[in-house]
C-alpha cells in the first residue's frame, strides 16, 4: 500500500506480543525502513517512483518532523487528534470519488511555485505526523493524489520509498539513545523484509479501484483510531 | 531520474543481505546464543547505514542523468538527516 506498515506494526506488537508502546514504535520505526527497501523496488522497476518528489518530500518532511517532536510538549495533541481524523475520512472520500481527468491544482509546470508548495506542504506534513504520532505516508497518498495529480500508483510507489528516510531519521534517534532493543527488532525486521517484497509485487498489479477501497478502510480505521484517542485525551 | 537500475540493483543486494543476516541473527536468539545479541545490534547499525548510503546511490543516479540540483538534493537530505537525529539525540 506504501503506508509503511507501523500502523499495523505498532498495535500488533503491543496486543499480541505484549510489548511496551515506548519499545514497539522503535522497533517498527527500524522494520519501516527495512520494508521500504525491499517493498519499493517493485515500484521502482516499473517507474512507479518520482524519485525527484522523494527527495523533496522527504527532506522538509524530515525537517518538519523534527518541528513536529519539539513543539509537541507545548501543543495539546488531542485537538489535532480529531481534526486529523475528520481530515482522513475526507482525503479517503475524496480518493475514491476523484476522477482521473481531473487536472491537479499543483504540477511541476508551474515551476518555482510547484517547488515551494510541494517543499512547504511536505513540511506541514511532517510536523502533524510527528504532533499525532503517525507515520507519513497515510497523509503523503492523498496529498500526491488529489493535490499533484499523481495517479494511485505512482502516489503509492513515491511513498513507499519516501517514509523510509523519514523512519530512518527518527531510528537513528531511538537507536542512539538505547530506546531500540535490536534482539526485539531482528525477527520483527526478518518477516518486514520478506513480507515487504512480497506485498511490493501484489501493490504493483493490484487494481486501481481495490487500491483505493483498500486505502479508505485503512484510512476509516485510523480516522476512527486517532479520533478515539483525541476525544480520551480532551 | 530515468535511468534507476543501480538504485534497484542496490536495493536488492541490501534486501538479500537483510534477508539472509537477520535470519541468522534470529535463529542465534531463539538458541539463546550470545552472538545473537551482538549480530542484532550490528545489523540495526549496518540497515542505518545502508539507507543513508540509499541516498548516495541515488545522488549518482541523478548525476549520471545530469540532473545536478537533485543530486545535490540528494545528499542535502543525507545530511539533514544526520543532522535531524544529532538534534534529536542531544534533545531526547
Amino acid at each position: 500500500m506504501g503506508l509503511g506498515g507501523g500502523v499495523i506494526m505498532v498495535p500488533y506488537m503491543t496486543i499480541f506480543l505484549g510489548m511496551d508502546i515506548k519499545d514497539a514504535v522503535p522497533v517498527s520505526m527500524i522494520a519501516i525502513v527495512v520494508g521500504t527497501l525491499s517493498s519499493s523496488t517493485p515500484y521502482l522497476k516499473k517507474s512507479m517512483v518520482d524519485t525527484e518528489q522523494v527527495v523533496i518530500i522527504s527532506l522538509f518532511m524530515v525537517i518538519g518532523s523534527v518541528i513536529g517532536s519539539l513543539v509537541s510538549s507545548v501543543i495539546s495533541s488531542a485537538v489535532l487528534q480529531i481534526i486529523f481524523s475528520l481530515v482522513t475520512v475526507y482525503a479517503g472520500v475524496m480518493m475514491l470519488v476523484k476522477k482521473g481527468s481531473e487536472k491537479p491544482p499543483i504540477h511541476k509546470d508551474h515551476g518555482a511555485r510547484y517547488y515551494v508548495l510541494a517543499g512547504g506542504i511536505s513540511l506541514v506534513v511532517g510536523v502533524f505526523a510527528a504532533l499525532v504520532g503517525l507515520g507519513g505516508g497515510i497523509f503523503i497518498i492523498p496529498i500526491l493524489y488529489l493535490l499533484f495529480g499523481k495517479s494511485i500508483d505512482e502516489a503509492r510507489g513515491t511513498s513507499s520509498l519516501t517514509i523510509g528516510f523519514a523512519a530512518a531519521a527518527a531510528a537513528i534517534v531511538y537507536f542512539f539513545n538505547g530506546q531500540l532493543d535490536p534482539t526485539a527488532a531482528a525477527p520483527v525486521i526478518l518477516g518486514v523484509a520478506a513480507g515487504g517484497t512480497v506485498g511490493g509485487h501484489l501493490g504493483t498489479g493490484a487494481r486501481p479501484i481495490v487500491v483505493k477501497i483498500i486505502f479508505l478502510v485503512i484510512m476509516l480505521y485510523i480516522a476512527y483510531k486517532l479520533g478515539m484517542e483525541g476525544f480520551k485525551n480532551l | 531520474m530515468t535511468d534507476k537500475s543501480t538504485l534497484v540493483k542496490y536495493q536488492q543486494i541490501v534486501w538479500y543481505f537483510c534477508l539472509a543476516y537477520f535470519l541468522l541473527a534470529s535463529v542465534l536468539l531463539a538458541m539463546k546464543n550470545s552472538s545473537g545479541y551482538f549480530l542484532s545490534h550490528l545489523g540495526v547499525k549496518i540497515v542505518l547505514a545502508a539507507t543513508i548510503s540509499q541516498l548516495v546511490v541515488m545522488s549518482h543516479e541523478f548525476r549520471k542523468t545530469g540532473n545536478r540540483k537533485f543530486a545535490a538534493l540528494s545528499l542535502i537530505l543525507l545530511l539533514v538527516i544526520v543532522a535531524s537525529s544529532a538534534i534529536g539525540s542531544i534533545l531526547l
